[in-house]
C-alpha cells in the first residue's frame, strides 16, 4: 500500500467534501447577502505567527515575574479576538448581485458583473475569485452609501453556455490575523463563443437562386452600372434618381453581389472535427463582420439569413456557441 | 468600474506603509537605547537611512554577501560589547540588531508583517528595564502605532492619518475589556525555568561599607527607597508606628579597620549558605518574646537596589516574600536574599518592636568580631575610656556618658569636616561637628573600647507618611546608620547616637533637624508643589499595589469578592454562566435584530405622520396608495389639507424620485402636524 500522502489530493478530497457540504447547505442565487450563515474564519498564517510571538511573550512575562509583560501578552490576545469580530463584521451584511457576463470566446476569460454593496459604514479590501481562477479581483472596497460594479474574470475551456463557478470572496482586514471567506453560487450563465480559429475561406458562396430575389437586402454591393428596365427587373433596383431626373426607367446592375449571398455552411468549411469546423465558422463571421460583408448561416436546423450588424452578429455566434451541445 | 489590478503590485510595500513601519519601529527602539550599548542606535540610524533610500531609489537592497557582513558585524559587536556574557541586555541586543537588520530586507508586505511582529517583542522588552506608568503608558502609545502600522499593511486604498489612528484606536478600544479579564482571571504560573537576570539596573542606596560621607551623599536624593504599608489587625485600623521606632534596618558593620565599617560576609555565597530560608518564622534566632511587645505586619515595596539585603523593622518574625527569590533570614537578625534585588518587588514582614534577642549570650566567634578594633589609632580615645573604666563605671554608665557628652557638645550637621588617619579622635575632640555615620562611628568604636560587644547598623530611619494615602514612604534622604550594643540580660540594644545630638533628626525627619540654610540642600518643596508630588507617588505606588504586583493572592481575593469563592465549581459555574450569557446577548442580537427591517427616513417620518392621524381615529388601509390617503384624509379633515398635502407630496418625491434633500423639510412637517 501506499502511505505516502499526496498534499495536493488530500487537500482537493477534502475541499471536495467541503463544496459537497455547502452545496447542501446553500443553492446557488442571483443575489447574496453575507452573514453568519455563509460565512467562514480561521486564522492565517500570519495569525499563528501572531499567536506563537504571544506566546512567547506570556512566556517571557512569566519567567520574569514582569506582570506589564503579561499585560501585553493578554492584550495581543484581546486584540485576536477582537480580529475575529472586526474581520467577520468586515464581509457581513455585503450584498451581492450578479448582473450578467461580458461577451467571450472560448479560452479566455469571460468577465462576469457583480454589483457589491455593504449596509456597514465601509468594508475594506477583499479579494475576489472564482474557483479554478488565477487572475483575481483584488482590493476591493466599499463605502456604505455606493453600489460597485466589478467585473470578475472566470476562466473558459469551451464554447456553449457556462455556470458561473463557486466566487471565493475572502479578506484578511483589519490586521490580517484571520481570513474571513465565502464560496459563493450564482445561477447566472455566460455564453461563450467558440474560439475564433482562422482556416481557408468556406466555400460559402451560394449563387442565388431564381426567385429568391425579392428577398430584401440590406446595404448595398459594389454599384457596377445601369441597363434599360425590364418586365420583371424588381423595382428594388430600379435608379429612381435617373428616372427622376426623366431619364427613363432604369435597372441598377451589381456586377457580383446581388447575384451571390454568403452562407456560412458547416458542410462548406474545412476542419479535422465539428468543434475545429465550428471556430471555423466562427473566425469568418467575425472577419465578414468586420469587412462588413453580409453573411448567413447554415447550421443542420438552424438557418439564419444574411445580413450583418451587432445582432445578427449576436444571433450567429449564439447558434455556433450552442450548436450540437444539450442546453 | 474596475479592473482587476496587478497582483505584484500590491505584494510590494507602498511608501505610505513603509513610513508606518519606520514610524512604528523608532518608536518601539527609542526607550531601549536607554539600556543598550551605545552603537546601537548608530547602527539603526544607519540602516533607517539606508532603507529610505533604497525606496528613494538612490540605493539598492543589500546582496546576500552584503547581508552577511552585516550580520557578522552585528555579532561580532555584540560579543565584544558583552564579551559572551548571557543576560537579558545581551539577549534584547541580539534581537533588536536582527530587528533593523530585517528593514533592510523588507520590500514584500510578508516582510512587513514580520518587523511588526518583532515590535510586540520590543515592546515586551521595554517592560524588562522599566515598568513605571509612564513606561506602560509610552507602550500603550507605541502599540498604537503599530497597530495602525499593521492594518495600513491590511488596506487597499490610502487612508488618512487621523482615520488610520482613530480604526486603530477602536481595535484597542475593543481589546481592551477582554485584556484587563485576561489579565484579573488568568491564573498566575511561577517561574517556569531559571532565566538570566537583568545586570545594570541603577544601584541607589548605600553598599556595604560605610565612611564617613557615604551617607552625606545619599541623602540629598529624594529617590524613593521602598514603600510601607502597614496592615490593620482584625476591626482596628492600620498603625503606623511612631517616628522613633521606624528604624528599617538593612545591614549590620562590624569590620572596622580605622577608616571605614564593612560587612563581616564579604562574599555571596557565604551569605546564601547562611541564610534560613526554609520557614516562614525564624528558627535559628533567639527571640526572647515579650508581652509589651508591639506587632506590626506590613509589606514593603522594594525599589530595585541591586543589592542582598531587605529592609524590616526590628525583630522580624514572620516573612512572606513569593516574589523575592531566595529570600531568607541572616544570623544578624536580618532579612536578606541569594540574589540581588533587580526588580521592585513586594514582600510582608511581621516585626515585634520589644523582643528581645541573643539574651543568653554571643558567641565566642561572634563577641570577636564584635570587639574588633584596629590597632594604634586614636590613642586620645582610648585614654578617654581607659579613664572611664578606672573611675568603675558600669557599661550603662558609659554608654549614658558618651550619650550626654554628644548630646551636650556636638552639632548635627550635613557638611561635616573633613577627618584625618585619627578619625574618631580628630572628629571626638576636634572638630565634633558631623553626621549620623560619624555618631554611629564612634559611638561604636568608644563601646569597643569599653568591652562592650557593639555594631553598626545602616538602614533607614523615618519615612514619610503620605499626605493622601495611608502608607509610608521611605526615601534615600532617610538613609541613616546607628548602634547596637550588647547587654547582658537585654540582648541587642539599639542606640542612636543621632538622636541625642538631634532628636528631631529621630522624630521629625532630617528637614527639621539641620539648619536652615542646609535644608535648601534636601530638596523637596513644600505647598502644592509637594502636595502634586504626593499624588504622583500615589499614583506610582496604586500602580504597584494593583498592577505590578497583582499575584496568585491578590487574584484569590478578587475572586473571593466578585464570586464569593475560590472553589473550582464556583468559578466553573461563573465561566459557563457568564460565557453563556454573552453568547445569549449576542444570539438575540444576531438573530432578532437581522429581523427587523431596515427603514428609509423618510417612511419613519411618515409612519409617525401615519401614526398621528391613527390617533385621530382615521387608519392608512392595507394597499392604500399615499395618494389616495391623502384624499380621503382631506375628505375627514379638510382644516389640516395644506398638511396633509404638503407630507404627502414630500414623501412621494422623496420614495419615488430620490429627492433625498427633501428629507428635513419632511421631518419638519411631520412634527408640526397637529396631533
Amino acid at each position: 500500500m501506499n502511505f505516502a500522502f499526496n498534499r495536493q489530493a488530500l487537500f482537493t478530497f477534502f475541499q471536495l467534501r467541503f463544496f459537497r457540504y455547502l452545496d447542501k447547505k446553500h443553492r446557488s442565487r442571483s443575489l447574496h447577502r453575507l452573514n453568519h450563515k455563509n460565512l467562514f474564519i480561521f486564522p492565517t498564517r500570519k495569525g499563528w505567527l501572531f499567536v506563537a510571538v504571544n506566546l512567547v511573550l506570556w512566556l517571557l512575562g512569566t519567567n520574569y515575574q514582569n506582570n506589564l509583560v503579561l499585560a501585553l501578552a493578554f492584550f495581543m490576545a484581546a486584540l485576536f479576538v477582537t480580529c475575529i469580530l472586526q474581520t467577520y463584521a468586515n464581509l457581513s451584511r455585503i450584498q451581492i448581485r450578479c448582473s450578467g457576463a461580458s461577451e467571450c470566446f472560448a479560452g479566455s476569460s469571460v468577465d462576469f458583473l457583480f454589483s457589491f454593496s455593504t449596509s456597514r459604514i465601509a468594508a475594506e479590501n477583499i479579494d475576489l475569485r472564482f474557483k479554478g481562477a488565477e487572475e483575481k479581483y483584488a482590493g476591493l472596497n466599499l463605502d456604505g452609501d455606493e453600489e460597485v460594479q466589478i467585473k470578475i474574470p472566470m476562466p473558459t475551456q469551451r464554447r456553449g453556455w457556462l455556470k458561473a463557478d463557486r466566487l471565493l470572496i475572502e479578506s484578511e482586514y483589519p490586521l490580517g490575523l484571520l481570513r474571513c471567506w465565502t464560496w459563493l453560487r450564482f445561477d447566472t450563465e455566460a455564453l461563450i463563443f467558440p474560439e475564433p480559429f482562422s482556416c481557408l475561406e468556406p466555400k460559402a458562396v451560394n449563387i442565388q437562386e431564381e426567385g429568391e430575389n425579392e428577398r430584401p437586402i440590406k446595404g448595398g454591393e459594389d454599384y457596377s452600372g445601369l441597363h434599360q428596365y425590364h418586365s420583371g427587373d424588381s423595382l428594388k433596383h430600379v435608379a429612381w434618381k435617373v428616372y427622376a431626373r426623366g431619364g427613363g426607367m432604369h435597372t441598377k446592375e451589381f456586377s457580383q453581389s446581388v447575384s451571390r449571398e454568403i452562407w456560412l455552411d458547416l458542410q462548406q468549411v474545412q476542419g479535422a472535427d465539428l468543434e475545429q469546423k465550428i471556430s471555423g465558422l466562427c473566425y469568418w463571421a467575425l472577419e465578414y463582420e468586420r469587412r462588413e460583408e453580409n453573411y448567413g448561416l447554415n447550421l443542420p436546423g438552424t438557418h439564419i439569413p444574411p445580413s450583418r450588424g451587432e445582432g445578427h452578429r449576436f444571433q450567429v455566434l449564439s447558434a455556433l456557441a450552442c450548436f450540437g451541445l444539450e442546453k | 468600474m474596475f479592473r482587476a489590478r496587478e497582483v505584484n503590485a500590491r505584494e510590494q510595500l507602498s511608501r505610505e506603509t513603509l513610513s508606518w513601519i519606520l514610524f512604528a519601529q523608532t518608536l518601539c527602539l527609542l526607550p531601549l537605547f536607554f539600556y543598550l550599548p551605545l552603537w546601537l542606535p548608530v547602527f539603526w540610524l544607519t540602516v533607517t537611512l539606508w532603507r529610505i533610500q533604497i525606496f528613494r531609489g538612490v540605493w539598492v537592497f543589500p546582496n546576500n554577501l552584503g547581508k552577511m557582513l552585516l550580520a557578522a558585524l552585528c555579532v561580532g559587536l555584540l560579543l565584544l560589547t558583552f564579551r559572551g556574557r548571557l543576560g537579558v541586555e545581551p539577549m534584547v541586543s541580539f534581537l533588536i540588531c536582527g530587528f533593523v537588520l530585517k528593514l533592510v530586507e523588507i520590500y514584500k508586505r510578508k516582510d512587513a508583517i514580520v518587523l511588526l511582529y518583532i515590535c510586540f517583542v520590543a515592546l515586551g522588552a521595554q517592560f524588562l528595564f522599566s515598568q513605571n506608568v509612564l513606561a506602560a503608558l509610552y507602550v500603550f502609545i507605541c502599540l498604537w502605532g503599530v497597530i495602525a502600522a499593521l492594518r495600513s499593511v491590511h488596506i487597499s486604498r490610502s487612508h488618512p492619518i487621523g482615520k488610520q489612528l482613530k480604526q486603530s484606536a477602536i481595535l484597542i478600544a475593543q481589546s481592551l475589556p477582554l485584556m484587563l479579564l485576561l489579565f484579573i482571571v488568568m491564573p498566575r504560573l511561577g517561574q517556569l525555568w531559571a532565566v538570566p537576570s537583568q545586570q545594570s539596573v541603577n544601584k541607589t542606596g548605600f553598599s556595604d561599607t560605610m565612611s564617613p560621607g557615604t551617607l552625606s551623599g545619599l541623602i540629598k536624593s529624594r529617590e524613593l527607597a521602598f514603600r510601607v504599608t502597614f496592615e490593620s489587625s482584625e476591626g482596628e485600623t492600620a498603625q503606623i508606628p511612631p517616628p522613633r521606632d521606624r528604624y528599617w534596618r538593612g545591614l549590620v558593620l562590624e569590620y572596622y579597620n580605622g577608616e571605614s565599617w564593612r560587612q563581616r560576609w564579604l562574599q555571596q555565597g557565604h551569605l546564601a549558605g547562611s541564610l534560613d530560608r526554609r520557614s516562614a518564622t525564624p528558627r535559628r534566632w533567639q527571640i526572647t518574646e515579650s508581652t509589651e511587645a508591639q506587632t506590626y505586619r506590613y509589606s514593603i515595596i522594594l525599589e530595585p537596589h541591586n543589592q542582598h539585603w531587605l529592609f524590616a523593622m526590628m525583630t522580624p518574625t514572620w516573612l512572606d516574600s513569593p516574589q523575592v527569590l531566595g529570600a531568607g533570614y541572616h544570623e544578624d537578625k536580618l532579612l536578606a536574599t541569594n540574589r540581588p534585588v533587580s526588580s521592585r518587588v513586594q514582600y510582608k514582614v511581621e516585626s515585634s518592636v520589644g523582643f528581645k534577642v541573643d539574651v543568653e549570650g554571643l558567641s565566642r566567634e561572634s563577641l570577636t568580631r564584635n570587639l574588633q578594633l584596629p590597632n594604634n589609632v586614636n590613642p586620645r580615645a582610648q585614654d578617654l575610656v581607659e579613664n572611664w573604666l578606672q573611675e568603675g563605671l558600669s557599661q550603662q554608665q558609659i554608654i549614658d556618658a558618651v550619650l550626654r557628652q554628644f548630646n551636650q557638645e556636638f552639632t548635627y550637621t550635613l557638611n561635616p569636616p573633613l577627618l584625618g588617619a585619627n578619625s574618631v579622635d580628630e572628629f571626638l575632640f576636634i572638630t565634633r561637628r558631623g553626621f549620623c555615620e560619624h555618631f554611629a562611628s564612634s559611638f561604636v568604636y568608644l563601646m569597643r573600647l569599653a568591652k562592650i560587644p557593639a555594631r553598626v547598623v545602616v538602614g533607614y530611619q523615618g519615612g514619610e507618611v503620605s499626605t493622601v494615602e495611608n502608607y509610608l514612604m521611605v526615601r534615600q534622604s532617610d538613609a541613616h546608620a546607628w548602634a547596637e550594643v550588647w547587654l547582658p540580660g537585654e540582648g541587642w540594644t539599639r542606640i542612636d547616637p543621632t538622636a541625642a545630638v538631634a532628636p528631631s533628626r529621630i522624630e521629625q525627619g532630617l528637614q527639621s533637624a539641620v539648619a536652615e540654610n542646609e535644608a535648601a540642600l534636601l530638596g523637596g518643596g513644600i505647598g502644592s508643589l509637594a502636595l502634586a508630588m504626593h499624588y504622583w507617588d500615589l499614583l506610582g505606588y496604586k500602580w504597584h499595589r494593583l498592577v505590578l504586583s497583582y499575584d496568585d493572592e491578590s487574584q484569590r481575593s478578587v475572586f473571593e469578592k466578585m464570586f464569593g469563592g475560590t472553589e473550582l465549581w464556583r468559578l466553573a459555574l461563573w465561566f459557563v454562566g457568564l460565557t453563556g450569557g454573552s453568547l445569549a446577548i449576542i444570539f438575540v442580537f444576531t438573530f432578532l435584530g437581522g429581523k427587523r427591517k431596515h427603514k428609509h427616513v423618510e417612511t419613519r417620518s411618515y409612519q409617525i405622520f401615519l401614526k398621528k392621524l391613527a390617533r385621530n381615529g382615521l387608519a392608512r388601509k392595507t394597499g392604500e396608495t399615499p395618494t389616495a390617503f391623502a384624499e380621503r384624509a382631506v375628505h375627514h379633515y379638510p382644516q389640516w389639507q395644506g398638511p396633509i398635502e404638503r407630507i404627502t407630496r414630500l414623501y412621494t418625491e422623496i420614495a419615488y424620485r430620490n429627492k433625498s434633500e427633501l428629507q428635513t423639510q419632511l421631518a419638519r412637517e411631520v412634527r408640526q402636524f397637529p396631533r
